[in-house]
């Protein structure tokens, strides 16, 4: 078990640093970069056009960049192995480590509080659904769900916001208030787009575990379980779920490392500085040493689900084992 | 592996009709069982024949703003007119063209790129298949909107540019499903026996391999529209990716999105309608697809 766990972590390295190095690649083939923003601002030049050549050489110059880009890859590779990611150009004098450092939280508790709730509704229907399966409530779950997977979440968001607006007057409910400092604002904050998160979120996990369920209700054992006079309840819940719980779960574990990566939309309509709206801005505004540093911990974040999915399928199915 | 030339070819001749054979009467058996999946079809037929004819369709022009603004719903602009002065329901009508065409077309060529990839690299295997093997990885590791936007930003605006994101996306799925596919029938007699007669890898490849994936690829394909259409939306939403005065759908909620007191209610509700519908049909289509062509949900 040990030497697997092994095994695979050491697998992360060539895998995430790949993945910052396309990234890397694909912003450095973007025209235009931090230094042609600095220097001629958003709108294009306003000094004299000598000047503003020379500022731009020397800004590249000192920021290092009119040097090969596998050796500024490799340079960002040994700053990382000393812990450092650099330093946010758009936010200056900051460390990159310490903007994503303070957005994390954030994006967090917004994917946690999404999950639980997807957990919550999901599962259940799906459930329902299945042991109720060609009926009218079945097709109903279905629909409710197909729908889910169609109906673009921002757009949900976009109507929530025009009805409260319009309809009852609010001030839309957007920003960002810590949970410590003032739990109710907080609460009031995060409960439309937890709501529209968990919507989209819960509508694949419903159709899994409706599927599964199916499968697993036409086993022998489910039909040993009822033949011993067990409760239809126990039949469904302990036998069936039971047996179906892999794929569920590995769906709602890619769901949460998804969601702690930064539901950039949600975030951009509701204003929520987190993860996901950090990228929106940092892929706007060139910021390398910030979009690295998110790839990297996206990518990290990702790898590391997969690998606790893998050891919790252990055991969740003491079948399965590792060697 | 002294085989007889003899046989061999006459068995590999006949494989291929009757592929053709099977799947007439998988596609005849589709309309009668999945009446979901063929209600899914007439929509989108429908709203094929909306977006070829749209031009026709639209009562005025989608890039004329000559109307006042922020109109409410009328009879003259039955989803009322944009902060710009142009009629909602004529730029939804012209969406479609984007919308469904970023949505098929994206999708093709990243899957069929994807299916090549995954072929070629199970076929060869050894060092290209570890090496595509974690591209694959570290391109699926990061957000896919995330990633679409960086290429967005590279690429700059432009619907052409749309797809090229979109399928980047898809090819690392595609590649994926399609070598695990590409694997189990690399392994078949069949392919022991083409290589036996002669057949050159390329032939092997393209004529023995890939026809037998071809009920993977068509399920991922179906599937995989839907969410390239909410991905273009959303690509337009953040501003990245249709041209700022092409009619996306996107971009439209996103102008409703920021009008939250004064837009009307058509351009809120319309854009977003239309992308849910065609998503919707392409969903109920994709599964009806799944559902038949996948053998181990055939037997239900």
């Amino acid at each position: 078990m040990y030497s697997y766990l092994v095994k695979r972590g050491l697998l992360f390295v060539p895998t995430a640093l790949l993945a910052v190095f396309i990234v890397f690649l694909i912003m450095k083939a973007a025209p235009g970069d931090i230094v042609t923003i600095m220097v001629y601002g958003e709108e294009g030049g306003a000094g004299p056009l000598e000047e503003s050549k020379a500022l731009e050489a020397k800004l590249r110059e000192e920021m290092g960049f009119n040097r090969p880009l596998v050796v500024q890859f490799f340079d960002w590779v040994k700053q990382l192995a000393q812990g450092d990611l650099g330093e946010s150009f758009t936010q200056r004098g900051r460390k990159a480590i310490t903007v994503i450092g303070e957005r994390f939280p954030r994006t967090v508790e917004l994917a946690v509080l999404t999950i639980i709730l997807t957990f919550l509704w999901s599962i259940p229907l799906g459930v329902l659904a299945a042991t109720k399966a060609d009926t009218n409530v079945d097709r109903a779950i279905q629909i409710f769900s197909v729908a889910g997977l169609s109906v673009p979440n921002f757009w949900i968001a976009t109507l929530a916001l025009i009805f409260l607006a319009q309809l009852l007057g609010w001030s839309p409910p957007v920003g960002w208030s810590g949970p410590l400092e003032d739990p109710a604002t907080n609460f009031k904050k995060m409960l439309i787009p937890v709501l529209i998160l968990a919507y989209s979120q819960g509508a694949p996990l419903l159709r899994l575990t409706r599927a599964q369920m199916m499968e697993v209700l036409r086993e022998d054992y489910v039909r040993t379980a009822r033949a011993k006079g067990m409760s239809e309840r126990s039949v469904v819940y302990r036998h069936a779920l039971r047996n179906s719980v892999i794929p569920i779960f590995t769906m709602l574990a890619w769901d949460l490392g998804r969601l702690v990566n930064g539901a950039v939309l949600i975030e951009v309509i509701f204003v929520i500085p987190g993860l996901g709206s950090l990228f929106v801005q940092a892929i706007a505004n060139r910021d390398f040493a910030l979009i690295q540093g998110l790839v990297l911990i996206n990518v990290l974040i990702m790898l590391g689900i997969n690998l606790i999915v893998d050891v919790v399928y252990g055991y969740l199915d003491p079948r399965i084992r590792y060697t | 592996m002294a085989l007889e030339q003899g046989g061999a070819p006459s068995t590999i001749e006949v494989s291929a009709p009757r592929i053709d054979q099977r799947a007439v009467t998988t596609l005849r058996r589709f309309a009668q069982a999945k009446p979901l999946g063929m209600a899914g079809a007439l929509v989108l037929a429908l709203m094929g024949i909306v977006t070829v004819f749209a031009p026709l369709l639209a009562p005025y022009d989608p890039l004329d703003a000559s109307f006042a603004r922020s109109l409410p719903i009328s009879g003259e602009h039955w989803l009322g007119t944009d902060p710009l002065g142009r009629d909602v329901f004529s730029r939804v009508i012209m969406g479609s063209r984007i919308s469904i065409y970023v949505g098929i077309v994206s999708v093709l060529i990243g899957v069929s790129f994807g299916a090549f990839i995954g072929i070629v690299s199970a076929y060869v295997g050894g060092v290209l298949d570890l090496v595509v093997q974690r591209v694959v990885d570290a391109i699926q590791a990061f957000p896919g909107l995330v990633l679409a936007m960086a290429i967005m930003v590279t690429l700059g605006q432009s619907i052409n540019n749309v797809i090229i994101a979109i399928a980047i996306l898809l090819i690392p799925g595609g590649a994926r499903i399609i070598r695990g596919a590409a694997l189990s029938i690399k392994e078949q007699t069949y392919i022991d026996s083409a290589r036996a007669v002669g057949c050159s890898h390329v032939r092997i490849m393209a004529r023995h391999i890939f026809p037998n994936t071809i009920a993977p690829y068509i399920i991922l394909i179906s599937v995989s529209i839907g969410n390239a259409i909410i991905t273009e939306a959303a690509l337009s939403f953040l501003g990245v990716g249709a041209p700022p005065d092409a009619p996306s759908w996107g971009a439209m909620v996103n102008t409703a999105s920021q009008e939250l007191f004064t837009g009307g209610l058509g351009l809120a509700v319309g854009p977003g309608l239309a992308i849910a519908l065609a998503v919707f049909a392409f969903n109920l289509l994709g599964d009806a697809l799944r559902d038949t062509l996948d053998p181990r949900l055939r037997q239900r």
